[in-house]
């Protein structure tokens, strides 16, 4: 049993890894929904062109992997003279690809709300703003938690990736404690044991709720 | 027509069922003479369909048993072999009240499929025997449409040429019409009333007071999982026993 | 040299690795369909033994990120037995699909209609009948939709697979920026490649889901 010994020692490294993965998850998350939502509106807006750039960028950054977005800001900002951390790299890019992917959840809450609710608030005299905003809105913003909560545990799984440009979350402290003992197995296994008792757990809690919001 | 001197084709002994503690089928029997056919009615939530799925094991009964010809079905009802259930299923054809046709296979595969894979007949046999069933129930010519091209009442006599592609000795029915609208619905009553003159052996569970009272020559009222009142359509629908039985007709018919 | 020779030569350079991302993707998708037959019959399986496995294996092949899986692959397993990067990112996203697959088939196979059985069964099929000539099918072409979006997910994540070296399309991107090609061009041709592939493949998945919407009774 001394992988057991080698794991408590390793344990607080790696915890403070994944401190850094959940504060990435936290800030994606806080840039990317509201991105996302802003492009639901403007894909639904009704002038035709910001429709279409709209979707375009949808469909452009719901096409490319992850890291092509990160690569690109990370070796490409410099380039254009614009210099940010890594750190900020992978929330910029990584809030990017939320916003596309999550813009199809908020369209469809605000679709699935349909015509009759918008009419009946027009035909009390609100603005098509108000019409929008209190009576549509909140009812399209009713359905959207749970697939919001399935998209947070995916987004904590790519943080992943930001070990490919150095930021030190817990795959990369896994992986520089495997390159200093040699051991990569025994850490990066530790490593995948917490990931995957986080997004199990966290899935359960999501069934769970969408369960609930369903009765 | 009587049946006192016909043979009895299916026995039903004391069928019980309790789902999860809760008795649906309070011990219920009944005699099934070759060539009968029997209406079975009643209120909604008083067990019909479940006893008539207890009569092909689709639900295992809790308790009772079944005869076929006169021999038992099941050595041990409680723990049906493999080989007694298909064989009882075989012998036993059901239409559904949402038809079940298979979708993935177009009109004459769901008539032949089972023959083919059951080694009833050859695939050519199948096929021919299929046709010929198709076109007993007037939709011959959706041989090789879809299911989901056909309207509900074709849908529904599609369901009775695949369930009378085993030859079955006898047919059940669960509500096979409710599910469509009436001019519809005649058409699939005017098949079952063919087989009904044919000679067929026939279960049906309905609503439809005036079948019942037109082609059953027995009818069974079933309430709270027994048998409330039995007899011949006439007896039961203008001199019931029950006081129960004459609230149900009118509430019925008043519909 | 102008930018235009250079944006040229960016393409062809880059685009060499579009057949490995397209390799990658294939061989996994298809050997990762057929582990996720088994996986999914045990899945829906009645008896607990027998279902506990294939839900474990499902959430915790899901619940470790691929990168983890490639690393753990490559370097971890690497130390016992060498593999080559691609030999290790084909077992990875293998690994990925399978189970992934497999929790689609499992949903096929759950939403095909209960009446489709008890009809098969009132015919007097047999169990392995029931399932293998109704259930079946109709589980494949509701399984389908999900499927093929899950295509496209893939191949985004065949991405991952250059980190362990695999020479994919970003690979030969990140090499085109080390030799000292532009990383914004060189990243918008790689991001160009994918889009090749992924947005027809995401029209054809929908067009997928459309036609199927069709053809089968979904509870
Ligand atoms: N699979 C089951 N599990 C639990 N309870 C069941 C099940 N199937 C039927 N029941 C219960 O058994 C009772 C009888 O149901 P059944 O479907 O046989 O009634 P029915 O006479 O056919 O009614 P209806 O005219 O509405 O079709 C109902 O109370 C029903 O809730
Ligand atoms: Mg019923």
């Amino acid at each position: 049993m001394t992988f057991l010994a080698d794991w408590a020692e390793w344990l607080p490294s790696l915890l403070q890894g994944l401190g850094t993965s959940l504060l990435l998850t936290l800030c994606v998350a806080g840039i990317g929904f509201p991105l996302g939502l802003g492009l639901a509106l403007l894909s639904i807006a009704p002038a035709r062109i910001v429709r279409i750039l709209s979707i375009a960028f949808i469909e452009i950054f719901r096409g490319i992997p992850l890291l092509v977005v990160i690569f690109f800001a990370y070796f490409g900002f410099p380039d254009i003279e614009l210099v940010i951390s890594a750190f900020a790299t992978i929330v910029v890019a990584h809030s990017l690809n939320l916003g596309a992917y999550s813009s199809e959840v908020f369209r469809a809450g605000i679709l699935h709300v349909g015509p009759g609710q918008r009419e009946a608030a027009r035909s009390l005299g609100l603005t098509p703003w108000h019409a929008f905003s209190r009576v549509v809105l909140p009812q399209a913003l009713r359905a959207v938690p749970g697939p919001l909560m399935s998209f947070l545990i995916m987004v904590f799984q790519s943080t992943s990736l930001a070990f490919a440009i150095g930021v030190g979350e817990m795959t990369s402290q896994a992986f520089s404690i495997g390159s200093m003992t040699f051991d990569y197995l025994s850490v990066l296994v530790l490593a995948g044991i917490i990931y995957a008792i986080i997004c199990v757990v966290s899935a359960r809690i999501v069934a769970r709720f969408e369960a609930k919001m369903r009765t | 027509m009587t049946f006192d001197n016909a043979r009895i084709l299916l026995k039903a002994d004391a069928i019980e069922k309790t789902f999860r503690g809760n008795r649906v089928l309070d011990g219920i029997s009944m005699d099934v003479h070759a060539g009968e056919v029997i209406a079975l009615i009643g209120p909604s939530g008083a067990g019909k369909s479940t006893f008539l799925r207890c009569l092909n094991y689709l639900e295992q009964p809790t308790g009772g048993s079944l005869h076929l010809d006169g021999e038992p079905v099941f050595a041990d009802p409680l723990k049906p072999a493999k080989s007694e259930l298909l064989s009882l299923r075989r012998r036993v054809g059901m239409v559904f009240q949402t038809f079940n046709l298979f979708p993935h296979l177009s009109v004459v595969e769901n008539v032949t499929m089972a023959q083919r894979l059951n080694g009833l007949r050859s695939t050519s046999e199948a096929e021919e025997y299929a046709l010929k069933l198709l076109a007993q129930v007037g939709v011959e010519e959706k041989a090789e449409a879809r299911p989901s091209e056909c309207s509900g009442g074709q849908q529904q006599r599609i369901a009775i040429a695949r369930a009378l592609s085993q030859d079955p000795e006898l047919m059940l029915f669960d509500e096979p019409t409710s599910a469509l609208d009436p001019e519809v619905g005649n058409d699939v009553l005017r098949v079952m009333r063919d087989l009904a003159d044919a000679g067929t052996t026939m279960i049906v569970v309905t609503h439809e007071m005036r079948f019942a009272e037109r082609v059953a020559d027995r009818v069974l009222l079933l309430d709270e999982g027994r048998i409330l009142e039995e007899g011949p359509p006439e007896r039961v629908f203008r001199h019931p026993e029950h006081a129960r039985t004459s609230r149900f007709l009118h509430a019925v018919l008043d519909r | 040299m102008n930018v235009e020779a250079d944006t040229g030569a960016l393409f062809q350079v880059i685009g060499t690795g579009l057949v490995v991302t397209i390799l990658m993707t294939v061989v996994s998708f298809c050997a990762g369909s057929v582990l996720a037959v088994p996986v999914a019959l045990m899945r829906t399986s009645r008896v607990w033994l027998v279902r506990a496995p294939a839900t474990a294996f499902i959430d915790i092949v899901r619940g470790i990120p691929t990168l983890v899986w490639l690393l753990i692959i490559f370097y971890g397993l690497g130390s016992v037995v060498s593999l080559d990067p691609l030999p290790a990112a084909l077992i990875g996203l293998t690994l990925i699909s399978s189970a992934y697959l497999a929790e689609n088939f499992r949903a096929g196979i759950e939403n095909v209609h209960v009446g489709q059985k008890e009809a098969a069964a009132a015919l007097g099929l047999s169990t392995a009948h029931q399932f293998w000539r109704v259930v079946a099918p109709q589980a494949v072409n509701i399984a389908m939709p999900p499927s093929a979006s899950y295509a496209v997910a893939l191949l985004k994540d065949t991405a991952i697979a250059a980190i362990i070296g695999v020479t994919d399309i970003i690979f030969f991107a990140q090499q085109e920026v080390a030799r000292g090609a532009p990383a914004v061009t060189a990243f918008l041709v790689a991001g160009a490649f994918y889009l090749i592939v992924s947005v027809p493949l995401s029209y054809f998945s929908r067009f997928v889901d459309h036609k199927i919407r069709q053809k089968v009774v979904v509870v």
